[in-house]
């Protein structure tokens, strides 16, 4: 027989009573309701359990709310080392499941703040945002519940027994007191409860009890309902500030109670801007490309290409050799000087033994060879003058490449040579040493080393180089400032082309370059050297070079991806 | 051939060697010989600096130096002071300052050099080519002068008119507002021959002075092996 209780007194009443019959209070359902909702909050932890069982989801939320819970199974709750860790973990099997470049992308991002990192920091606070949402609500991960259901069940001396109703009430102990009102109701009308629990069981499709039921899901008899997540998209959602429990009313015959429906979480939004945003599409499409795939050489081509480079290599190594240790050295044949040539060994010959002469070293010792070639005749002649001579290196090597060669040189010990060292930059040395006696004020008691670079106490100058922008360099300095300085310049085959004009202008008194011009220097003194041997070998080389460059013209050995993009174009 | 004489010309056998051998593509021999050079390049720098300039050119003339001639090393040792101090990251920034200096008194001397050295000596060159008076010094020739001056200028108009970038551009496609002068096609036309020639001649140069350092490195072979097996 159902009975109601009176909410103002608490005393029993028919259930067709419209008025308590002791205090005269309404017994109606909407009084109930009213009276109902007041006590939710003294109620709350029933209500949740007594209708948990019609909503799982709301169930887990309920349960995951009673902090109580976790405070009852200590020996089977993860500690909050692994509570920590389980995103953590999870974190780096996601990165181990990443590729390479994404992760160094990150790793990136985290060290520097340019524009890209900036978004992927962004991304990582998000991330890390759900992180800490994961971390505080992992009890709603319904695993980590369920193995506390079994451990708690496995700790009960009545596991394998029905569970009562009120088990629950006993293991989950609830933070507030229970009202009095309901004590007596529990006590007076345990028939009641019979009835709810069997209209409970009733709803309940899952089995004799919750915990029964559980442990069937846990095995695999009952199919669970997904628990909703949050994911990026909840982000979009409104923030609510937290969780708010929204009540709805059911009636079961004649006992009233409230169905919890928990609201999401909502995480923070992320607000990100116009560029922010074509950034992060930027990134997204660098990421993209180079995840592609891409047309892979192939690799026969390669080794024929490899072949084919060491066959001409050997083929043009082999025929210098032969032009150079088989038959004896030839006769140079004798022709007519280029102007530039003359102009120079004029200005040498008619150097007077009491003057002075600037030698400039600008040359690397790759190229020592060849420049000591050309020099030698032209040095040969200086050196043996008497003439005092100052040198200068503007190359890293050049003072030793200066003492290289003047002691190849035959010459008389009476040669003077006074070393200034190695200038660095060949633009400031050259400005130095034009500019020294045109400065607007005098400088007075310079050090030492800045005194003897002076180009006015030069009368003339030679430069040896194998580039044509230091010879440049010196060349523009010089002779802008000191006009009246014959400067003369002893270069290699590739720096002559580009300062042949300043000689042409007038700049330049006189020059020699390349081994062909040293060839012919040498044909018209008539002195014995090595040159000829050398000269006959480069011709064999250029020959050589010419044939191949013809034969690679005609046939095309590899494409390269340029090709290939300008033949499909 | 002696023991010194040996060694070092074993080494240097063998480094041309393992340089050489980048014509079967890159290797491990190729790689080490090219970090030994790298490695005695920056250690022989760095002696050569110590040894050639901060000694002689700043050391010496600081210890014992007269006064007005120490006066003169004020500014490089505070440039020096702030190029060291900006290694600290707290005064990373008066680093700039030096530097600064540097970077402009560079582009001082470039321009100025390239102005008062190439621009106007080369355009006087250009222009006295055309000097009837030099052409009279020469009768036989002067017909030759005449084409020679006229090739250079039509080389120096039209190589300009190449590089000549001046006409708008629409701002939204990129491509010129209106094409430009039929003139400017055709000396453009004739400047890139020019160019052709000019890229063809620096060419070939490089290919000669290469092909000179090769012709000493397979004599040095050559010696060296004929002294180790001959004793020549």
């Amino acid at each position: 027989m159902t009975k109601l209780i009176c909410p103002e007194c608490s005393a029993e009443n028919d259930s067709s009573a419209e008025h308590c019959c002791e205090c005269g209070a309404s017994l109606t359902l909407e009084n109930l309701i009213e009276s109902s909702k007041g006590e939710e909050t003294d109620g709350d932890a029933l209500n949740r359990v007594s209708t948990a069982e019609t909503d799982l989801p709301g169930l887990l939320h309920a349960l995951k709310q009673d902090g109580d819970v976790t405070d009852e199974h200590d020996g089977s709750e993860p500690s909050p080392a692994d509570d920590a860790s389980l995103p953590d973990s999870e974190d780096k099997e996601e990165d181990r499941m990443l590729p390479d470049w994404l992760n160094r992308i990150r790793q990136r991002a985290s060290e520097e703040a340019d524009s890209a990192g900036e978004i992927i920091q962004k991304l990582s606070a998000a991330q890390e945002n759900l992180a800490k949402e994961k971390r505080e609500s992992h009890h709603e991960d319904f695993a980590s519940w369920i193995q506390n259901v079994r451990d708690e069940a496995s700790s009960s001396p009545s596991e394998n027994q029905p569970i009562d109703e009120s088990e629950p009430e006993v293991n989950l102990k609830k933070p507030v007191e229970t009202p009095e009102w309901l004590n007596k109701i529990r006590k007076i009308s345990g028939s009641a409860h019979d009835d709810l629990k069997k209209e409970s069981s009733s709803y309940d499709l899952g089995g004799d009890s919750l915990l029964q039921w559980l442990m069937d899901l846990e095995d695999g008899k009952e199919t669970p309902e997904e628990i909703p997540k949050p994911s990026l998209d909840d982000m979009d959602y409104e923030y609510e500030g937290g969780e708010e429990s929204t009540p709805s009313e059911h009636e079961f015959d004649g006992g009233v109670t409230q169905e919890m429906r928990i609201v999401k979480k909502v995480v923070p939004g992320l607000i990100v801007t116009r560029e922010e945003q074509a950034q992060a599409d930027q990134l997204e499409a660098t990421i993209v490309d180079e995840g592609a795939s891409r047309p892979l050489r192939k690799p026969g081509k390669r080794t024929s290409s490899w072949v084919m480079r060491l066959f001409f290599a050997l083929l043009l190594i082999g025929s210098v050799s032969f032009a150079l240790f088989v038959g004896d050295p030839p006769q140079l044949q004798e022709r007519a000087l280029k102007d530039q040539n003359q102009d120079l060994l004029t200005w040498a010959s008619e150097i007077s033994p009491s003057e002075s002469l600037l030698l400039i070293f600008d040359y690397q010792a790759g190229y020592a060879q060849e420049i000591m070639l050309i020099a030698t005749p032209v040095l040969e002649s200086l050196v043996n003058k008497e003439i005092k001579i100052t040198i200068l290196s503007s190359a890293v090597t050049g003072k030793l490449l200066a003492q290289r060669l003047l002691s190849a040189l035959e010459m008389d010990e009476t040669a003077i040579f006074d070393d200034l060292g190695y200038f660095p930059a060949a633009t400031y040395g050259a400005y130095g040493l034009a500019n020294r006696d045109q400065g607007t004020w005098p400088l007075v008691d310079l050090p030492e080393p800045a005194q003897k670079l002076q180009a006015k106490g030069f009368d003339g100058i030679l430069i040896l180089s194998d580039s044509d922008e230091s010879a440049r360099s010196w060349v523009e300095q010089l002779s802008a400032l000191t006009p009246e300085t014959p400067i003369n310049l002893l270069l290699t085959a590739q720096a002559g082309p580009l300062l042949l004009p300043y000689w042409e202008s007038g700049q330049v008194t006189g020059m020699i370059s390349g081994i062909s011009e040293a060839a012919a220097i040498e044909a018209a003194g008539g002195k014995e050297t090595s040159l000829p041997s050398r000269w006959r070998a480069h011709q064999t080389g250029i020959v050589m070079l010419m044939i191949v460059m013809l034969i690679g013209a005609f046939f095309v050995v590899e494409r390269t991806p340029s090709d290939e993009g300008r033949k499909a174009s | 051939m002696n023991i010194n004489e040996l060694i070092w010309g074993a080494v240097g056998f063998l480094l041309t060697v393992m340089i050489l051998s980048y014509l079967i593509g890159d290797n491990f021999f190729f790689r080490l010989a090219v970090h030994v050079f790298i490695g005695l390049t920056g250690g022989y720098l760095a002696v050569l600096i110590i040894n050639q300039i901060l000694i002689p050119q700043l050391m010496t003339p600081l210890i014992t130096g007269s006064w007005p001639e120490k006066a003169w090393f004020i500014v490089p040792v505070l440039m020096i002071t702030l190029l060291l101090l900006s290694q600290i990251p707290r005064f990373k920034t008066i680093g700039n300052i030096p530097l600064a200096y540097l970077l402009g008194l560079t582009a001082a001397l470039a321009i100025g050099g390239a102005v008062f050295g190439t621009l106007i000596p080369q355009s006087r060159a250009v222009i006295a080519a055309f000097d009837p008076g030099r052409w009279a010094v020469d009768p036989e020739n002067s017909w030759f002068s005449i084409l020679d001056a006229s090739i250079m200028l039509i080389g120096t108009v039209s190589t300009l008119s190449y590089f000549h970038f001046g006409r708008k551009r629409n701002p939204k496609n990129d491509q010129e507002v209106a094409p430009p002068p039929m003139i400017f096609k055709t000396l453009s036309k004739i400047g890139q021959i020019f160019i052709g020639i000019t890229l063809g001649a620096v060419f070939a140069g490089l290919f000669s002075t290469s092909l000179v350092a090769l012709i000493d490195r397979i004599v040095f072979i050559g010696q060296f092996v004929a002294q180790f097996f001959g004793g020549g």
